[in-house]
């Protein structure tokens, strides 16, 4: 799955270890997650567009 | 589960789910364990063959001491107080690894007891059942070890 989570991180300068403590997860998951080799739950997909003040279909398309 | 205050510094060994500090966590498992270890120990003596009995509990009791003591170190410690620990393993890409290698893990067991079974059963072999499962159990971790290792080459 597609995903714009490194240019949304990097528009707010955050680094993955600080992505990764916001979402309670590894930084190794948010370095699979942008990779697009993890796909996150459905819990931590939420997390994540509430992070980003968007949508979860703004994060992630189908490749 | 006690909550620590968001001014409540974190370390590596934690403090205890039941609400004593880390030096509370540190005894009641250093007790327990004890305990566990001197169980086995004086089991073993018993069980065994008679003579040295005090040098075969004692061998046991040290050998089997560091897993008694964090066992209960495991169990008792509040993880939100420990440096490094994350709010939601569960959800991160670790418990995958671990599922992908706990699957694979299973199957081969599966397919090795059943090949294992159908030799034995048709060969009549006999042999030690305590070095097989010690052999079989070290090949499993070791399997289980290898796979968890795949899973995330393939996923980092």
């Amino acid at each position: 799955m597609r995903n714009s989570l490194p240019e949304r991180r990097a528009k707010l300068g955050w680094s993955q270890q600080r992505l990764a403590d916001e979402l309670g997860v590894s930084r190794q998951t948010v370095i699979s997650i942008e990779k697009g080799r993890f796909d996150p739950s459905l819990p931590v997909a939420f997390r994540l567009a509430a992070v980003f003040g968007c949508t979860i279909e703004d994060l992630f398309s189908p490749e | 589960m006690t909550e620590p205050t968001a001014s409540a510094p974190k370390s590596s060994i934690g403090r205890a789910r039941f609400g004593g500090g880390t030096a509370a966590l540190v005894i009641v498992s250093l007790a327990i364990g004890l305990g566990i270890s001197s169980g086995l120990g004086a089991l073993y003596a018993w069980l065994g063959e008679t003579g040295e009995e005090w040098l075969r509990f004692a061998i046991v009791a040290f050998v089997t001491l560091p897993v008694s003591i964090m066992l209960p170190w495991a169990l008792l410690v509040d993880r939100s107080s420990l440096k490094g620990a994350i709010d939601r393993p569960e959800d991160s890409v670790e418990a995958r690894w671990y599922s992908k290698a706990a699957e694979g893990t299973m199957h081969d067991v599966l397919i090795t007891v059943g090949i294992g079974a159908a030799l034995f059963s048709f060969t009549q072999l006999q042999v030690n059942t305590g070095i097989l499962l010690i052999v079989f159990g070290t090949l499993v971790m070791a399997d289980f070890g290898v796979r968890y290792l795949l899973a995330k080459r393939a996923d980092a």
